[in-house]
């Protein structure tokens, strides 16, 4: 039997570091994203496709998406099972209860595993969030209570994971691994987890089209076959449409503006998608770093970001500590300051006010 | 630090030309054109070297490199320098301005590289002074421009020493520094002001509008959802009542393809048993019924009535006989026996009111009583008793008053000649005698004054009696008048004139009075009583009139009468007139009855010619006894019955096939049951459940489904009311997620703004707190090294300074007046010198390291006049005891001044020569040294 997987596809989710254009670029690339998963499906041939939640944003999906949605499922002929996560959560004014699915579509709608026969012998146990929050484990305590395959669609959160995943995640559904096995289950899919994952009884597949910067692993669907014995193959195959890269530029040595300029131009040069640039190093007092100039390089991308966080400015700082001067007397003042960064930025500030700059923006 | 010597290897127009300087005051002299600039770049390059470093270098670097490397070689640009320390230690400085790399610093000493100590790229000898190339030459290098202006504005001397203070003067000053981060600080965060458009603000409102837009996308989002899920509700309704209506209907249909089965057997049954319609029944039953209906009449004829009692004629003739009716009453009605009873009261009490009373004797009415009694009392004479009781009095009085004799004249006389006599003895003979004698006189006066006063007393009396009895008197007499007139009236109207008489004449007058009184009394009461008797004969005539008897010339009493009478004959009348009415009734009953006997036996002759007919049709002898008809005629029907029942049967079949195909066939109706037969097998889907099944043969089928047909009209309606609001919230719902991220776009530029803000206040507030301490810590420096020369500086002039810590502005003390001076007022000179002054002491506080720095003056004397350069001159003089200056000038006075003033043991004046001058002294090397 051969499954496709999926989840996190988080359809209408924000990007509030893009453009408005950038961001709804995104957006629609998770559209697409959708688009040629389903078509892998019939590529395939796949006996079902499964969702392990967070299809898509409860609160922020449109109208648009969920007809989307809805005509996408319609024109596969895939049996497809949905099981709701934390963000797509079934509620009566959900889209899962309201919108007028296909009959291919299958959605688990109790809070606990509920059976449904893939085909002799194998049955799929699904569950569903009924709420944004606290929803309690599904494999604690639950039993299969038939032979065959059982496999089991849901959107939890394997414990151990929780500090090798990304920062933020809270633990909805929270379970042990090795609660998969107590439960008599031969594998659970799983979603909520960004970052891939196959352990040996559970698969994360990840989001598989990219959410947010720096994220790793090789993500996207998982071609699952089932054998009889309920063992698992799994195959990812990538559908994503966009991508997202991270390049550290040094500006250490540049000497003027253009050394800037001609830095970041290089560094993001033959990307597409979106990029995030960390400019990093100690450039002279008198380098401007214009932000706005190095954003405009990005034009060709569907999304540029340029972090200043690791860039410093190169005061010889021990001589003007021992500058008998208001400028000396500024910076040992401002060595009282305890936030670092803060710091820097007040004695770049005042330095350049007192070298004469006309333009004191601080980047 | 010394500078000892400098050569010039490869700088300018210099290969190798060498400039030795002494440790105090070295004055370089020359024309233009003599290479001062050279020799002054030459020396600052020598100990601080370039900055080595990418890119073409800084404008000024450029600026400096095109002016001073060699001439037409590019390739070398070499200058060297001896310096001696502090410490002692002797250094040579290399440097290599072109290629940067050949450059060093050496201890002379040792031997030694010490290019590390000074390193900056390439040694920089400024390090030593804690400077760097640019600090070195801003505090070290005084330059003839900022010499001028200080001279030129006065204002620059300060601001000289605020940018020293600031920067080492390398850079602007911490006022310039403030005013240019508010500046900023108002272009990049502005104010934050309700009616303020700086970005601060302008962030502030765009991020209140995303946050606003954001919860409108929220509430409209949650607000889709919401009817998104009422419509699904709403639709879920309507396809309730869509499925209780297709079970309805199903049923129907099932319910219909039963029937039409049923009902198609019956029809095939009917149309087996009856091919053909059946014969007709009506002309069996047309005989069979006249039969029938004869039968009937014969059964229904009427038993004939028996009469007895008068005939209707007889009766007839007894009503003719009888009288009318009486008009009018049969009885005295009420109204005229009330009216009769009230002229009975009325003559009754006419009747007890009687006789008239008797009247008294006529009555002379000239005098009535009271005129008489008033002219008895006018007869009668006045009585006065206290009239007489006074007139006695006076009488007595007057009696009494004639007795007392008129005895007072003697005493009286006696008394005057007693006096007279005792005055003239007295005074004539002897006083005593005559007073004796006047006694006496008094004596006798005294009695004649007592005698005469009682008969003035019963004077006095009686004209009092007199007085009080006027009146009475006056009455009296009027009185009597009066009386004399009343009796002159009695007379004339022949009447008695003796009171008494008169009053009984009154008395009879007043008797006579009385009587009449009473007789009118009864006159009135009896016209009372006769007029009621009028009114009550009035209305009886009216009553009796009303009731239509005849009264016209009739007395009442006797109009009552024949009233009464005429009643009573009427009344007679009456009885025998209301006999009329039960003869009528018994009349109309007899002829009732005379008319029915009559009817009955023409129906029963009827009857009996009807049974000879129905003899005829039932074939039977007409003429036959009519009993005996009758009862064949029976047996004839029973027969007849039997035949037409069987034949109704096969009607009535017929007919109910008839009605069974309703006009169709029996083919059309088989068509229509196997129809009916598949819409139900294409229904019975919807009957599933048991509910719906039972439905088949629930009652109200039809009703039901019309209520669901409703039912689903409405559910139907609302769901796409619905569903046309959803579609139109739907096309203007905003996207959550762009609302979210504009509102993170605003968040974040409001954080970079305050952000900014933070920083840019943070640094304002360093920058004001630095210039303030720095200010502080630097005015009593400058204080203390402008003190020391200023007597020397100003020719004894100022005594004492002041610098302002916070502007460092300086102030001077005049001697003589005692007055502060700011020194921005003083004369050009004055502030030169002090400037040099103050650069000196800056020099050395700029200085962190201990060395003592030197001073490269250029032209700083070029504007002066003798007298002040002169004064200027002996200030660096002694200024040079404690470092090394090194003084560029042209002027050829302070040349001089240099040849005569200078110490040769620790001064130098070097002559550099003209390129075009001919004096070989000059030639050719550029410099000619004293010293």
């Amino acid at each position: 039997m051969r499954l496709l997987l999926f989840a996190d596809l988080h359809l209408d989710a924000p990007f509030a570091w893009a453009s408005r254009e950038a961001a709804r670029r995104r957006r629609q690339n998770r559209r697409q994203s959708l688009t040629s998963l389903l078509a892998l499906a019939a590529e395939e041939k796949v006996d079902a496709i499964l969702c392990a939640g967070d299809l898509f944003e409860h609160e922020r999906i449109t109208p648009d998406t969920v007809e989307f949605l809805r005509a996408s499922f319609a024109r596969t002929d895939r049996r497809i099972f949905l099981a709701p996560g934390n963000h797509d959560w079934l509620s009566p004014r959900s889209p899962y209860a309201i919108a007028d699915w296909s009959p291919n579509i299958h959605i688990f709608t109790e809070p606990a595993l509920t059976p449904v026969p893939l085909e002799d012998g194998v049955t799929l146990w699904g569950a569903a969030h009924r709420a944004p929050a606290n929803t309690d484990g599904f494999f604690a305590g639950f039993r299969v209570d038939r032979g065959g395959v059982n496999l089991a669609l849901a959107h939890a959160s394997e414990r151990s994971l929780l500090g090798w995943q990304e920062t933020g995640k809270q633990p909805h559904a929270p379970f042990d691994a090795a609660e998969i096995a107590a439960a008599g289950l031969d594998h659970a899919f799983l979603g909520h987890y960004h970052r891939p994952r196959d352990a040996e009884r559970h698969t994360y597949p990840g989001n598989p089209d990219p959410l947010e910067f720096g994220e790793e692993g090789e993500r996207g669907a998982v071609l699952v076959t089932v054998a009889a014995d309920g063992a698992v193959t799994r195959e990812r195959r990538n559908v994503a449409v966009s991508a997202v890269h991270d390049v550290t530029v040094s500006l250490s040595g540049a000497a003027h503006g253009d050394d800037v300029r001609d830095a970041v131009a290089a560094a993001i040069a033959g990307l597409d998608g979106s990029v995030r640039v960390m400019l990093e190093g100690e450039v002279a007092p008198a380098v401007t770093v214009d932000l706005d100039g190095l954003q405009r390089l990005g034009e060709h991308l569907d999304g540029l970001v340029i972090g200043t966080g690791q860039l410093s400015r190169a005061h010889d700082l021990a001589a003007l500590l021992d500058e008998p001067t208001i400028r000396g007397q500024f910076v040992r003042d401002a060595q009282a300051i305890a936030d670092e960064s803060f710091r820097q930025r007040v004695v770049t500030l005042g330095l350049r006010a007192l070298d004469g700059h006309a333009d004191l923006e601080v980047a | 630090m010394r500078i000892e010597r400098v050569v010039a290897r490869a700088f300018g127009p210099f290969h190798g030309e060498v400039l030795d300087l002494a440790p105090g005051l070295n004055v370089i002299a020359g024309p233009n054109e003599a290479g001062k600039s050279t020799w002054h770049a030459a020396i600052r390059l020598a100990l601080t070297g370039v900055r080595r470093g990418k890119g073409p270098g800084t404008a000024a670097e450029r600026q400096l490199a095109e002016r001073h490397r060699p001439w037409g070689q590019d390739d070398q640009w070499l200058v060297e320098a001896r310096i001696t320390l502090d410490d002692g230690r002797r250094i040579d400085i290399a440097q290599d301005l072109a290629g940067k790399v050949a450059c060093r610093a050496t201890d002379v000493g040792l031997g030694r590289d010490v290019s590390n100590e000074i390193l900056d790229g390439t040694p920089d000898a400024s390090r030593w002074l804690g400077l760097d190339r640019e600090a070195f030459a801003s505090t070290v290098c005084v330059s003839q421009a900022q010499i001028l202006s200080v001279a030129d504005a006065a204002e620059q001397l300060q601001e000289h020493m605020q940018r020293a203070a600031a920067t080492r003067g390398t850079d602007a000053t911490a006022a310039e520094a403030i005013a240019r981060l508010e500046q900023f600080r108002r272009d990049a965060v502005g104010a934050d002001t309700v009616a303020a458009k700086g970005p601060l603000r302008t962030a502030r409102n765009r991020l209140a509008a995303a946050e606003a837009a954001l919860a409108d996308a929220r509430a409209r989002h949650e607000a889709y959802l919401e009817q998104a899920a009422g419509l699904e509700q709403a639709e879920r309704r309507a396809e309730e009542a869509r499925r209780a209506l297709d079970e309805a209907e199903a049923a129907l249909a099932r319910r219909d393809s039963l029937r039409i089965a049923e009902k198609l057997a019956l029809v095939e049954q009917l149309s087996a048993r009856h091919p053909r319609p059946p014969q007709p029944i009506a002309e069996l039953d047309d005989g069979a019924r006249q039969v029938a209906r004869a039968l009937q009449a014969w059964d229904d004829r009427p038993q004939l009535p028996s009469l007895a009692g008068a005939s209707a004629e007889a009766l007839e003739a007894e009503l003719a006989s009888l009288p009318p009716a009486p008009e009018g009453d049969t009885r005295p009605h009420a109204s005229v026996l009330d009216a009769a009873r009230g002229l009975d009261l009325a003559d009754e009490a006419l009747r007890q009111h009687g006789a008239p009373p008797e009247s008294g004797a006529p009555l002379d009415d000239s005098w009535t009583p009271q005129q008489l009694r008033e002219l008895a009392r006018r007869l009668r004479a006045p009585q006065l008793p206290d009239a007489a009781r006074l007139e006695a009095q006076l009488a007595s009085a007057r009696a009494e008053s004639g007795a007392v004799p008129s005895r007072w004249q003697l005493p009286a006389l006696a008394a005057v000649v007693l006096l007279g006599l005792g005055g003239a003895l007295g005074i004539l003979v002897d006083p005593v005698i005559g007073v004796g004698i006047a006694v006496a006189g008094a004596a006798a006066a005294a009695v004649a004054w007592f005698l005469g006063g009682s008969r003035r007393r019963a004077r006095a009396r009686v004209a009092a009696l007199e007085t009080a009895l006027a009146p009475y008197r006056q009455a009296a007499a009027a009185a009597e008048r009066d009386r004399h007139a009343a009796i002159a009236t009695a007379r004339d109207a022949g009447l008695p004139i003796e009171p008494e008489a008169v009053d009984t004449l009154a008395d009879r007058a007043a008797s006579a009075a009385h009587d009449h009184q009473l007789a009118a009394a009864w006159d009135a009461r009896h016209a009372s009583l006769e007029a009621r008797q009028a009114t009550a004969r009035a209305a009886l005539l009216g009553a009796l009139q009303e009731r239509g008897a005849e009264v016209s010339g009739l007395e009442p009493r006797e109009a009552l009468a024949r009233y009464v009478a005429a009643s009573e004959e009427r009344s007679i009348q009456a009885e025998r007139a209301a006999r009329a009415e039960g003869l009528g009734r018994q009349l109309e009953a007899r002829r009732v009855a005379e008319a029915a006997l009559g009817a009955a036996t023409r129906a029963r002759q009827a009857a009996d010619v009807r049974i000879r007919e129905a003899a005829l049709i039932a074939r039977l002898d007409a003429d036959a006894e009519p009993t005996g008809l009758v009862a064949a005629l029976r047996a004839w029907q029973e027969h007849r019955s039997a035949q037409i029942e069987r034949q109704a049967g096969e009607v009535a079949e017929w007919e109910r096939l008839q009605a069974l195909l309703a006009g169709t066939s029996l083919a059309a109706l088989r068509s229509e049951a196997a129809e009916r037969a598949r819409r139900a097998e294409e229904l019975d889907g919807a009957l599933v459940s048991p509910a719906a099944r039972a439905l088949v043969d629930a009652p109200g089928l039809e009703g039901r489904i019309a209520r669901l047909r409703e039912e689903l009209a409405t559910e139907q309606g609302a769901a796409d009311r619905l569903g046309g609001s959803l579609r139109q919230l739907a096309a203007g719902l905003p996207s959550v997620a762009e609302a979210e991220e504009s509102a993170a776009a605003a968040a974040a530029e409001m954080e970079r703004v305050e952000s900014a803000a933070q920083v840019i206040d943070e640094a304002l507030g360093l920058l004001r707190a630095a210039e303030e301490q720095v200010h502080r810590s630097l005015a009593p420096v400058l204080n203390d090294a402008v003190a020391r020369w200023l007597p020397d500086v100003c020719d004894g002039a100022y005594d004492e300074v002041s610098v302002d810590p916070a502007t460092l502005g300086v102030s001077v003390k005049e001697r003589e007046s005692g007055q502060w001076r700011q020194v921005r007022l003083l004369s050009e000179g004055t502030r030169e010198q002090i400037y040099l002054l103050l650069r000196v002491a800056m020099a050395q506080h700029l200085v962190t390291t201990g060395e003592t720095a030197p001073l490269l003056l250029d032209e700083v004397t070029a504007q002066s006049d003798g007298t002040r350069k002169r004064r200027l001159l002996e200030v660096l003089h002694g200024l040079s005891t404690e470092r090394q200056i090194v003084l560029f000038t042209h002027d050829d006075e302070v040349a001089r001044w240099a040849d005569a003033s200078l110490d040769p043991g620790r001064d130098r004046l070097v002559r550099l020569a003209s390129p075009w001058s001919s004096d070989p002294g000059l030639l050719p090397a550029p410099m000619q040294t004293v010293g």
